[in-house]
């Protein structure tokens, strides 16, 4: 109980001060480390280095999508 | 308001030896009557719909969140700037009428009417009040016929009206629809959403043709859960960066 009260205050806090809910923190936490991994994907738009990062398109699990798509 | 109204008709009566209520005395009595009653029995109204009926009506300004119950949801909040906003307009909304008779008669022929000699006006009768700023409004407001104010008096009060009848089912709409579309934009985000889950499943008896997606990322926003007719599950760069923005400004 106390371990519960001591891990909701600082986001009731935050909640109710600032208005902001903290709760997606994970989630945004996870998009950026998959950002991370994504963007050093090379793809059919090129590499990091060399246009890769304008590539639209990925499969889930973070790879480079190869099959036609409008183009 | 109106007994100010009332006591500077008063006054100019007293200046033209009651020629003016002589003249109009049953559409200005008819009037100080309607506007009279109209303000009374609105102001209130209008009061009481500005005032904040609660204390969660302070939210600070932000959307709340799913968990909170009781709290107002509008993209506008009602704070007390908000509530004086809506007062001031819907008085601006009362005075507008007025306003918009007033303005092109002072710079029309306000000022140099006396000098041309141009009576381009025919309600323009009263040559020697020049100068008074408030008898043009007052005058034209009294030679128009009763029921182009009524009407005029009447739209603006509707649109009063129609601006807060709004609020109501507006903010009601948000208040049901705001967890549903988080929680819709929450279930294809990887991998603890429940579409994005039920995608994974479906992915486990799909043929081998699509084995290879089996392994969502955490933190990847899926376009959608199907997978046949049309193929959809895959991420987009710029959508994925959407979803995100709006979930970080939630």
């Amino acid at each position: 109980m106390s371990e519960y009260i001591y891990a909701r205050f600082p986001t009731l806090f935050i909640r109710y001060t600032r208005g902001e809910d903290t709760s997606l923190r994970a989630t945004i936490d996870n998009y950026v480390s998959s950002q991370a991994i994504q963007q050093q994907v090379s793809n059919p738009s090129g590499s990091v280095s060399s246009g890769g990062l304008g590539e639209p398109k990925f499969n889930i699990d973070l790879s480079a999508f190869t099959g036609g798509w409008g183009r | 308001m109106t007994c100010l109204y009332f006591r500077i008709l008063q006054f100019y009566d007293n200046r033209q030896n009651l020629s003016l209520f002589s003249l109009r005395t049953a559409s200005s009595i008819e009037l100080i009557e309607s506007s009279q009653e109209l303000l009374r029995s609105t102001l209130p109204a209008l009061l009481i719909y500005h005032l904040p009926l609660s204390s969660t009506s302070f939210t600070m300004g932000r959307h709340p969140t799913t968990t909170g119950t009781s709290e107002q949801i509008s993209t506008l909040p009602r704070v007390w700037s908000n509530r004086l906003l809506g007062l001031f307009l819907s008085v601006s909304f009362l005075l507008a009428p007025i306003l918009f008779f007033q303005w092109p008669w002072k710079f029309s022929f306000g000022l140099s009417h006396h000098r041309l000699r141009i009576i381009a006006d025919p309600f323009f009768a009263y040559k020697d009040w020049l100068w008074t700023s408030i008898y043009p409004i007052l005058q034209r407001i009294q030679k128009a016929t009763l029921p182009s104010i009524r009407s005029i008096l009447l739209t603006a009060f509707a649109f009063c009206a129609a601006v807060f009848s709004q609020n109501a089912p507006v903010d009601q709409f948000i208040a049901t629809q705001y967890p549903i579309s988080k929680a819709g934009v929450l279930a294809n985000i990887g991998p603890s959403g429940s579409k994005s889950s039920e995608a994974k499943v479906c992915f486990v008896f799909m043929p081998t043709l699509f084995a290879f997606k089996l392994k969502l990322q955490a933190g990847v926003v899926i376009a959608s859960p199907s997978t046949l007719d049309p193929d959809y599950l895959y991420t987009w760069t710029r959508d994925s960066a959407l979803v995100y923005k709006t979930i970080i400004d939630l």
